[in-house]
């Protein structure tokens, strides 16, 4: 059932068994996956049914570093930031749990086996199809590119609708017996026990001023990569630097994915090779599907790269009559590249392809890329977010390569010569970029408790009963994989551990 | 199309590199050089003349030179100048395997082929000259 917390009386007391605080995908899926578990479980989400912009501008808050956005990456609503997500989906690859020697601060504690089991599920309620990301089952619609070498690989994304989470499954919550949904409700403290070894409590408040407390055996913190990072850092009653924060470690590696327009274009001399699947949403047996190409995992561990995804925006016919001089277009070159490349006749008019690539692309984990309190508050007189961004200029020249080996791997394709659009010598805070909105890291996963704010069952080290959800406990930033499917199927996995018993 | 004075010196020096193995070239109005494998040297010459304008390594075309000449003394004595392109297709796909490029205008070539297209732009530059 939903409950406007505004009509709660002031110094109300909830009990319950489960307290998620957070109702996006994260929050909302495990509330679901844990109906009939015996559990009473108490979902308490900031904002209500519906944007509201006194509740988005709690997000409000300080940039240093590189330029953001706070109040419009997120949604603070039910279903949160599924309320505006792009449906883009993929896995997590294998090697990206893998520790890589030469990025410091990789390797989480579980592994993509840990995750695989609960994948599936994921996908049917993210509303995808079957979950198979591998190539042979999109080339069943046409052949790939066939790019040569081990570099570069083709590979593809699923797309949600988007399922905005609050909408398709508001039904299931509010027809719940056993969940009970507290809309309005802004948690402003995570209470920890005297002993600082468990929580005690949630202190919540509502924009109307009330406040009351929510007690439970279990709490879930699940609401997004920097609130869940500035909350603990908020919740300092028992410990001053903040809490799960003995190691300094809440807060710190931020990460994003910067996202790019288009970084090259490339001219290819056989048209007919590009599948459609590349450069727009293609059926998939009852899915979407769209096809990108990303860096193997063994030419990253050659060349010490980070990755990145580049994906095919769309592409214009290119008229070219070897033999004639080119006039001065808008694109230097690009008709002699062409005749150098196609071979074909001169005084003949043939057709090429020029096509646009974007890409998201990985950052590397940076502890000094970091979310602290601001000495602003909001309305609810908790400390605003302080976010310094930072990109370092290693990840920029991870990026720069990346580009320059998918231009060697275009060229030794032998259809097609690439140019780089992204200038050589940009700064990250110069360029021409968005972002993906994929907040990362600021409670990163590690079996070490001095290495990591949980462990690898989402437990937050030295609090026996508080877990925390999303993507701020990625340790690396998972090439420019988004992050929603696998927040989905943590939760699942968590929800598993619950009804066994196991948390 | 007649022989410049760069196709001669061109010639000269393969010749002294590969003691007459591909004595074709020197034959005057058998074509130019090494830059026939090109389908237009034109346009080749004009990404050579960006290649000369930008003024950094390898826009040198005695390199560039060198490096030809050093690519085509790995090939057989008697090679036809028909076999000049598929070798050079090869060369230049070999270059973009191992990662052998040039960057002109943001774009991306095979360190053979600028080198191509260098001479390919030193040649146009002096028939000019010479028409002129």
């Amino acid at each position: 059932m939903f409950i406007d917390a505004r009509q709660l009386d002031d110094g109300s007391a909830i009990a319950c068994d489960v307290a998620i605080i957070g109702a996006g995908a994260f929050g909302i899926t495990l509330a679901r996956a844990l109906r009939g578990s015996g559990r009473d479980v108490v979902l308490i989400e900031s904002g209500g049914l519906d944007f509201e912009e006194d509740t988005q501008a709690l997000y409000e808050g300080v940039t240093q570093g590189i330029a953001y956005n706070l109040d419009t990456a997120r949604l603070r609503y039910f279903g949160g930031s599924t309320n505006h997500w792009g449906g883009w989906c993929r896995p997590i690859e294998a090697h990206d749990f893998e520790a890589r020697a030469w990025v410091p601060h990789s390797g989480w504690p579980v592994s993509r086996a840990d995750l695989d089991p609960f994948y599936p599920e994921a996908q049917q309620i993210c509303e995808l199809g079957a979950f198979d990301y591998s190539m042979e089952n999109l080339a069943r619609l046409a052949p790939p590119l066939g790019l040569p070498g081990d570099k570069v690989a083709d590979g593809f994304f699923q797309f949600s609708p988007p399922t905005r989470f609050g909408e398709r499954y508001r039904d299931d919550i509010a027809d719940a017996s056993d969940i009970r949904c507290l809309l309005n409700a802004n948690v402003t403290e995570i209470v920890a026990a005297h002993d600082a070894a468990s929580i005690a409590r949630l202190d919540v408040a509502t924009l109307t001023g009330k406040r009351f407390t929510v007690t439970a055996k279990t709490y879930v913190l699940a609401t997004g990569g920097i609130e869940n990072a500035r909350l603990l850092l908020a919740s300092r009653s028992v410990a001053p630097a903040g809490l799960a924060n003995g190691h300094d470690l809440v807060g710190r590696y931020f990460m994003e994915h910067p996202i790019f327009g288009p970084v090259a274009s490339w001219i290819c001399d056989a048209p007919e090779r590009i599948a459609p699947y590349y450069g727009t949403y293609t059926a998939l047996d009852g899915a979407v599907a769209r096809g990108c190409l990303f860096m193997t995992p063994e030419h990253m561990a050659r060349e010490g790269r980070l990755n990145t995804i580049f994906t095919f925006t769309p592409n214009d016919d290119v008229r070219y009559l070897p033999g004639r001089p080119a006039e001065d277009g808008p694109i230097p070159l690009e008709t002699e590249m062409l005749t150098l490349l196609s071979g074909v006749e001169q005084g003949l008019e043939h057709t090429g392809k020029r096509v646009y690539m974007g890409c998201g692309t990985e950052q590397a984990p940076n502890p000094d890329s970091r979310v602290t309190l601001a000495h602003e508050v909001d309305a609810l007189g908790m400390p605003r977010t302080n976010l310094a961004w930072q990109l370092s200029e290693g990840d920029r020249e991870s990026l720069m390569a990346n580009i320059a080996t998918l231009a060697a791997t275009m060229g030794a394709w032998g259809h097609a010569r690439l140019r780089r659009i992204l200038p050589a010598d940009f700064a990250w805070n110069d360029v021409d970029m968005f972002w993906a909105h994929h907040h990362m890291g600021t409670t990163r996963m590690a079996a070490d408790p001095a290495r990591g704010v949980v462990d690898a069952n989402l437990r937050v080290h030295g609090l026996g009963n508080l877990f925390i959800g999303g993507s701020s406990v990625w340790t690396t930033g998972c090439g420019a994989t988004n992050p929603t499917l696998s927040i989905v199927a943590f939760a699942l996995r968590l929800a598993q551990r619950m009804r066994a018993g196991e948390a | 199309m007649s022989w410049s004075r760069r196709d001669i010196l061109i010639g000269a020096g393969l010749s002294a590199a590969l003691g007459g193995a591909v004595l074709w070239r020197l034959t005057p109005g058998q074509g130019p050089g090494p830059t026939m494998a090109l389908v237009d040297r034109a346009a080749a010459a004009r990404i050579g003349r960006r290649l000369l304008d930008a003024a950094r390594p390898p826009a040198d075309g005695n390199a560039a030179q060198k490096r030809i000449d050093t690519l085509l003394a790995t090939l057989p004595a008697q090679t036809r100048p028909a076999d000049l392109r598929p070798a050079f297709a090869d060369w230049i796909l070999a270059d973009f395997e191992d990662g052998r490029m040039v960057e002109v205008d943001g774009w991306y070539l095979a360190r053979t082929e600028a080198d191509l297209a260098i001479l390919a732009a030193l040649q146009a530059g002096e028939n000019h000259t010479k028409l002129q």
